[in-house]
């Protein structure tokens, strides 16, 4: 956790570097490490840089992590603690009795 | 880090955060958000936030007038429908199995499902084509590793739980 805080820090500072070509692997690299605290910093990009590429690069990227923090958000909260724990127990029988069933596997 | 501080920095009292919020709702095409940016464009007390709350809306009105919706991205990437004959196919392969259970039957049809969606995950996003992004944030949800798991959560009724399949 650390170290992706860590990492996502250095890509923002080089996200403000006056060379484009560092600007696109900083987003490259946003994009990749999927943080949504990276959001602002790609949304700045996508107003104000100076090249429309990038700033379309930017806009790409940032959809890309929005839209994975609202499937993680519905993913994490589509089941309750309940469930969770009540399909974890089901499964721990059923992998029990296969194991009696299969005592060797 | 959920995505709850966007509405908090929309609502915040600090000018800069209000103007992060907007750039980044205009940048993701946030149309549901429209209302709300719209109603900034107009009465938030500080002009520089309103030209910003303008530019946003122009976005996400063009984004809307287009037929983007957030819910619709996160359809094409997530859960693509699979082609028709690809389909059929699956359908055919499943007729005809002697021996096997009712539960047995529905137990290797969610398996097969969840093979073919990432088989078949073209990852059509609208316009801007946005690939998902990787993600390593752990799953809550227990493995499902055989047709007996699945049978046993089928006997819970806890299948509609998006439970991880094992790859053996």
């Amino acid at each position: 956790m650390a170290e992706q805080a860590g990492a996502l820090a250095v890509w923002l500072e080089r996200l403000r570097s006056n060379d484009p070509a560092e600007r696109e692997a900083s987003i490259r690299a946003l994009e990749l490490l999927g943080e949504a605290g990276a959001l602002p910093a790609l949304a700045a990009v996508f107003a104000t840089d100076p090249d429309p590429a990038l700033r379309l690069k930017a806009q790409t990227a940032g959809k890309a992590i929005y839209y994975a923090a609202l499937h993680r958000s519905r993913e994490i909260g589509g089941a309750s603690e309940t469930e969770q724990q009540q399909a974890a127990e089901i499964l721990a029988k059923a992998r029990a009795r296969r194991a009696d069933r299969h005592p060797r596997e | 880090m959920t995505l709850h501080w966007l509405a908090d920095w929309l609502r915040g009292a600090d000018p800069r955060a209000r103007v992060d919020a907007l750039r980044v709702l205009a940048m993701v095409e946030e149309t549901r958000a429209l209302d709300a940016v719209t109603w900034i464009a107009t009465h938030d007390p500080e002009p520089g936030v309103r030209s910003v709350a303008e530019w946003a809306a122009a976005i996400l009105r063009d984004a809307q007038v287009r037929g983007h919706s957030t819910a619709k991205a996160l359809e094409a990437l997530y859960h693509p429908k699979p082609a028709p004959d690809r389909e059929a196919h699956f359908l055919l392969g499943l007729e005809a199995v002697p021996g096997r259970s009712r539960a047995q039957q529905i137990a290797l049809e969610h398996i097969y499902e969840r093979h073919l969606e990432e088989a078949l995950s073209t990852r059509q996003a609208d316009a801007a084509s946005v690939q998902p992004v990787p993600t390593s944030t752990p799953r809550a949800l227990p493995r499902v590793e055989s047709l007996d798991d699945f049978a046993a959560l089928l006997e819970a009724g806890l299948v509609h739980l998006r439970v991880e399949q094992s790859d053996g």
